[in-house]
């Protein structure tokens, strides 16, 4: 079973709204399970709002446990340029510094290049991710506390009409 | 702290550094109070002002009327010219900067990163009036008795690639504490008294904390600008507060006597930059494979790993290349840990 065979399944689970599949195939086992309540995307109401794929594909003894890289599903395309911020590690979604502390940012709220956005934690490194550009933050992904993959979306911003990107 | 006195205390700070360094270096001699306020480039008043701050840190200073000064006892102050003098020529430790109190050693190392300092700056506080952990939780940072310190890192790692930083600074400190106490690190022996590593980076003796690590990093997507390690180390208390008697302990407390603060910081700074430079010459490998040598978390350990909502229950196989922590479950599937809190299972 390959990376993209993998890709494959996840995305196939995730379309049709299955919870759990497993699959055994010459001494390889694969399960594929989402957390309930997570629900795949609803095209029909919400047209630009596309969710991640929050499969969690985990590979089962003998074989040992490969790190399978995150699904990452395309947005498809807004209508208006927006700059996706995405996750640039696996690991827990911080909206917040302190817990209980306001959120970094808000939807709606101006962003200047370098300012924090949210925290990414990982085996305890805290990883303040910083906007890139000015703009404006038009949507958050992702909720306090939740565990988020490589690629995924974590804010779209509108960029700033006269923003350069900060090199 | 609004910036005129921000510079004052800084002034200040340096002003008792070159003070302590020239005492120390004429212990045996009576300074003329004259002569010392001209090397320090300070009115007698203030002279008089600082050898009472060193007093009162627990130096003994002998005032001798109408000749000066004569240092009888040293304070335990971590001044950079001693610093700089007992660590190697290398890049941790390049630039010292120093605090006789500050809000906290992270604060300050992040304001510095932002105005560029350079990769391998150390920040050290006698004092931490907010030291922190994770998420704001506080560490008690009383003065003289631990050691609190920050190393500004620029590592050529990618975000996803950062997170081994926090078990690097487990494996320095568990390495340096077993040394400065001669508690050899053996896992074969659970029933001896050594220094363990709780994946990723909690230092414990017998169970309890002696050091706590705080890795900071400020990204943009694609490439890291720079992280900082925040290490606290419980050295030389002689007791524990109640409340956290339970959970913490000091190098003291295990090994019976007291130690200097210096000594420890150079022994880990020598460490930090050790692996730090295995990290880039070989990867994340040669510290996920000391790792598992000094932990004995991380293989045939029962754990109960709770992350939010969600506990796992199982035993510890092993780390993945990056160092997440692999525990078997008791149904048999192999998950891979990758934060969350790690305790002992019965």
């Amino acid at each position: 079973m390959n990376l993209k065979e993998i890709k494959e399944l996840v995305d196939l689970i995730t379309e049709k709204g299955i919870t759990e599949l497993e699959l055994e195939r010459n001494g390889e086992r694969l399960k594929i399970s989402r957390p309930a309540g997570f629900r795949a995307p609803e095209p029909a109401a919400h047209p630009a709002e596309s969710r991640p794929a929050a499969a969690h594909p985990s590979l089962s003894a003998p074989s040992p446990v490969p790190s399978v890289p995150a699904p990452v599903v395309p947005a498809p395309a807004p209508a208006e340029e927006l700059h996706v911020v995405r996750s640039p590690m696996v690991g827990t979604f911080y909206a917040a510094p302190i817990q209980g502390a306001p959120s970094f940012v808000q939807v709606g709220d101006r962003i200047q290049p370098g300012q924090v956005l949210c925290i990414i934690e990982a085996m305890k490194l805290m990883n303040e991710i910083e906007a890139e550009i000015a703009g404006e933050v038009v949507r958050c992904y992702v909720e306090n506390g939740q565990p988020v993959e490589y690629g995924e979306p974590l804010f779209d911003l509108r960029p700033a009409v006269s923003s350069a990107k900060r090199s | 702290m609004p910036l005129w006195l921000d510079s004052m205390a800084k002034q200040l700070d340096q002003h008792l550094d070159r003070l302590v360094d020239v005492l120390v270096e004429n212990a045996t001699v009576v300074l003329s109070g004259t002569k010392l306020a001209s090397q320090l480039r300070v009115p007698h008043s203030t002279l008089w002002e600082l050898i009472e701050r060193l007093r009162e840190m627990g130096a003994e200073i002998r005032g001798l009327p109408g000749t000066g000064y004569q240092l009888v006892k040293a304070p335990d102050v971590l001044t950079p010219r001693m610093i700089r003098r007992s660590l190697p020529a290398g890049e941790f430790g390049g630039r010292i900067h120093h605090h006789y109190q500050v809000d906290s050693t992270m604060s300050e190392a992040a304001r510095l990163a932002s105005a560029n300092a350079p990769h391998g700056t150390l920040v050290v506080a006698e004092e931490q009036t907010a030291g922190r952990g994770r998420f704001g939780r506080t560490w008690f940072s009383p003065r003289g008795t631990g050691l609190y310190f920050t190393v500004i890192l620029r590592p050529k790692l990618s975000p996803a690639a950062a997170p081994i930083l926090t078990l690097l600074a487990g494996v320095s400190v568990a390495e340096a504490v077993s040394e400065l106490a001669s508690l050899p690190i053996d896992i074969r022996r659970p029933d001896m008294r050594w220094p363990d590593i709780r994946w990723p980076n909690d230092v414990l003796i017998g169970g309890k904390k002696c050091a706590g690590i705080l890795v900071e990093m400020t990204a943009q997507p694609e490439r890291v600008e720079h992280a900082q390690i925040g290490i606290g180390v419980n050295v030389n208390q002689a007791e524990i507060p109640a409340e956290l008697a339970a959970e913490a302990t000091s190098l003291r407390i295990e090994a019976g006597r007291g130690f200097s603060r210096l000594e420890v910081l150079v022994s880990i700074l020598k460490r930090l930059e050790h692996y730090y430079h295995r990290l880039e010459e070989r990867g994340a490998g040669a510290i996920v494979g000391r790792f598992g040598e000094i932990s004995s978390y991380a293989r045939g350990k029962r754990v109960r790993v709770t992350d939010g909502q969600r506990v796992i229950i199982g035993e510890t196989v092993g780390l993945s290349p990056e160092g997440m922590l692999l525990v078997r479950r008791d149904d048999g599937e192999v998950e891979a840990v990758l934060s969350g809190l790690v305790r002992p299972e019965s």
